[in-house]
């Protein structure tokens, strides 16, 4: 029970009353730092026992595809396999088998579950630009120039950030990366033909 | 549409995981339907962590000396530029290009210094749930803070319903009661029980190894 009690952040002595919800600045009685705390009913809150789920009572009944012994609640939405009250995993109102679950995640099926993206626009973007940028690096464009093409083609549909995010970063990179294979290509160009005569 | 879907709370700032950032993070916070999405981002990764409005248990704003330390640091660099402003104007008036620089300079640092005083005092913001305790590196200012925390208290009080001051003393005193009695109970730890295969009562035992001893009154 004493983790539940409102701790100062830095000194992690428990809060008064008076500090919780004064909808201003009060001090820490601990540290006397000035803090302001709300907190809201979901810290009173009990967290609801497993269910261990319920065993089989009727012969024929629908069993859960885990656990062969335990009666069937509900159906899993991702692969649609009965599970147990055990074996159900409630996800913002939806139900998943733990299978489900863990695929959700890791492929990012899930979408509440991702909790990471690479953003391959911008990987493009850097590979094309920062070279140009950065004095007397603008040489590696002879490779950077290629693999920032490779990646905006290769990734123009992946998913870009969470947030809004155009794909205008693909299609400057595109532009950019164009440019320097073609400034390459005439310089490479001339140079040969220089050399030949 | 992903644009409807989130909407910005903060502009992104650098998360400080130590006194000297060298690969910075930046940390954004962002409004969805039923949820704050803080993003933690290096430009080519993100890193997205949901916190929904039915698990937020407590926010907590601690004021920190931010602003003060960096007063003192910009002040006195200030102080520094402008002594030797004064010193090149007094000694070498003839040589306006010095001086224009060492203005130029003054003023850049000037600005800094003014932005850190609007902007109002700093803070660390905590978020809590029932799991985790996360920091919002985007809530940085108090003002910030508290536009945020008005946004989102409505919200919060939509998807868990609203407790009156009373209410919440109530259930705090309960909360710190069982704690306070507890810790009565710490000063002396209980002995080690083990309780025999056979389910026989159980019986204190100094050597963990040896047979159960009979007789021992448990404490």
């Amino acid at each position: 029970m004493a983790a539940l009690s409102v701790q100062c952040p830095k000194c992690q002595t428990p809060l008064l009353e008076n500090a919780i919800n004064s909808f201003g600045l009060a001090p820490c009685p601990g540290c006397q730092n000035l803090l302001q705390l709300e907190i809201f009913p979901a810290l009173f809150r009990q967290n609801a026992p497993a269910q261990a789920g319920e065993g089989l009572l009727v012969e024929g009944e629908s069993t859960c595809f885990y656990h062969s012994g335990k009666k069937a609640v509900l159906p899993c939405q991702g692969c649609g396999r009965f599970l147990c009250a055990l074996c159900d995993c409630e996800l913002n109102g939806e139900h998943f088998c733990p299978a489900c679950l863990e695929t959700g995640r890791t492929k990012g099926k899930i979408k509440s579950l991702e909790n990471r993206r690479t953003l391959y626009d911008s990987i493009a973007l850097s590979l094309a630009v920062v070279p140009l940028v950065i004095f007397f690096f603008w040489f590696f464009t002879i490779v950077t120039a290629p693999m920032a093409l490779f990646v905006a083609i290769r990734y123009w549909n992946a998913p870009r950030s969470i947030i809004h995010r155009t794909r205008i970063r693909y299609v400057v990179a595109m532009i950019v990366a164009t440019l320097e294979v073609a400034g390459w290509g005439i310089g490479i160009y001339f140079l040969i033909e220089n050399l030949n005569g | 549409m992903a644009d409807q879907e989130y909407r910005r709370l903060t502009r992104s700032r650098v998360r400080h995981t130590g006194f000297f950032t060298v690969a910075s993070t930046r940390s954004s916070l962002w409004l969805g339907k039923d949820h704050l999405l803080n993003i933690d981002s290096n430009r080519y990764t993100e890193e997205y962590k949901r916190f929904y409005f039915r698990d937020i248990q407590a926010i907590t704003i601690l004021k920190t000396r931010r602003r003060e330390i960096w007063n003192f640091v910009l002040l006195l660099l200030l102080l520094i530029w402008m002594g030797a402003l004064v010193d090149e104007v007094l000694t070498g008036a003839s040589v306006p290009d010095a001086t224009v620089s060492w203005g130029t300079t003054l003023v850049i640092l000037a600005v800094p210094l003014l932005a850190n005083n609007i902007l109002g005092p700093a803070c660390a913001v905590y978020l809590r749930t029932a799991v985790q305790t996360e920091v919002l590196p985007s809530l940085n200012r108090v003002r910030r803070a508290r536009k945020v925390l008005d946004r989102v208290r409505p919200l919060i009080a939509a998807a868990q319903g609203q407790l009156t001051p009373e209410e919440v003393s109530i259930r705090m005193r309960e909360m710190i009661q069982p704690s306070e009695t507890s810790a009565g109970l710490d000063a002396a730890p209980p002995k080690l029980v083990v309780t025999s295969p056979l389910n026989l009562s159980a019986y204190p035992v100094d050597d963990q190894g040896g047979p159960p001893q009979v007789g021992v009154a448990p404490r």
